[in-house]
């Protein structure tokens, strides 16, 4: 019993915290209808880690 | 990144993207044994192929910064920028394309150019884009195109790589680059002299000489320092112009140790007032996962704010 309500409580934890992370996270929308965009790019540089060049995110 | 832009041109309703230079890290390395393991060939492909995403369904400014160009003893540059990035590789920069300059090799390049898109929400726009260190010949180029009365009434955004501090102010001191012989000793970058660029101008300069003066050069992007800018200043004409610096490559352990930059860019949204621009500072790296979208926004108010035109 006390492991089921061990259990139920890291449910409680994770779902929390699931519910705050999507809270904080907004996926990138146009505020209002009608607008448009630029989007900028900062320096690339094709450099990461020092050993390597070209960073996955690019 | 660009993946991410591709997906979203028609959601956020991309009209242009705008690099701000130092698309590789090195213009003249052919060795891959320190450094990064790539050549500056192997660097520029990747670069052109990153951008090579939105070719065809977007314009965009690939602006050039210190690293795209190597100097020789005297200070003059070249760069292999025009190979990876020519004016067919993307038919819309052709397409909107309308001006353009030489590079110091006396060669027409888009280093030095300009795109007009007509009627976005009423207002046309010139998007201008100059070398690293502009040298004087540019920024008289540049100043004649902003006066040309086919722009009178556009709006200009000018792209350059050097122009304002993460303190706010314009760039000043001589422009100079690194000239390296030898570039390796036993896998260490050696010390190199700073060569001064002849006929190159800073951020004071280039306010001086072209910003300021023209009437209708409202917004200046810029990168080459790590960090955040923003300024704004009145123009000859008396009205405002944001200049903007972001730069993120020291961002996520540092330029040379860290991950390059995790990713940031920036979503400028043009409201349809006409006036506005909304300034947000995205992560699409940190985005795309469950476990790190709580780290996908800088929502302080250097990386958050409000742009008003006059």
């Amino acid at each position: 019993m006390k492991q089921l309500g061990i259990v139920w409580t890291l449910l409680l934890v994770l779902a929390s915290q699931l519910a705050f992370a999507q809270d904080v996270y907004r996926k990138p929308v146009l505020e209002q209808k009608g607008s448009w965009s630029v989007i900028m790019v900062p320096d690339i540089q094709n450099y990461v880690n020092g050993a390597e060049t070209s960073p996955s995110w690019i | 990144m660009m993946a991410w832009v591709e997906d979203n041109i028609d959601s956020l309703n991309i009209k242009m993207v705008i690099g701000v230079g130092d698309l590789v890290e090195n213009n003249e390395k052919i060795t891959t044994d320190y450094d990064g393991n790539q050549t500056t060939q192997q660097q520029w492909q990747s670069a052109a192929r990153a951008f090579g995403k939105l070719d065809g369904k977007v314009p965009y400014i690939a602006a050039t910064g210190n690293h795209d160009y190597s100097i020789d003893r005297q200070g003059n540059r070249s760069s292999r920028y025009h190979e990876f990035f020519h004016p067919e590789k993307n038919f819309l920069n052709q397409k909107f394309l309308v001006q353009n300059s030489r590079n110091e090799r006396g060669q027409p390049t888009l280093e030095n150019s300009a795109y007009e898109l007509r009627n976005l929400n009423g207002k046309d726009y010139l998007f201008l884009t100059v070398e690293y260190g502009p040298r004087d010949s540019v920024l008289t180029w540049a100043k004649k195109v902003a006066a040309l009365q086919q722009y009178k009434n556009h709006r200009i955004v000018l792209a350059t790589h050097n122009y304002l501090s993460q303190k706010d102010q314009h760039t000043s001191g001589e422009i100079k680059w690194l000239f390296w012989e030898p570039y390796n000793i036993d896998n260490m970058i050696q010390k190199a002299p700073h060569v001064k660029m002849p006929f190159a101008n800073n951020g004071v300069q280039i306010w001086q000489k072209l910003v300021q003066p023209a009437s209708n050069i409202e917004l200046v992007l810029c990168g080459h320092i790590s960090g955040e800018g923003y300024r704004t200043d009145k123009n000859v004409a008396g009205k405002t112009v944001h200049q903007m610096l972001f730069d993120a490559q020291s961002m996520g352990g540092g330029h040379r140790d860290g991950n390059g930059g995790d990713g940031w860019l920036r979503i400028l949204e043009f409201l349809p007032d006409g006036k506005t621009v909304k300034v947000k500072t995205f992560s699409p790296f940190f985005g795309a996962s469950p476990s790190t979208r709580h780290l996908a926004w800088k929502k302080d108010a250097r990386n958050e704010y409000l742009m008003k035109f006059d």
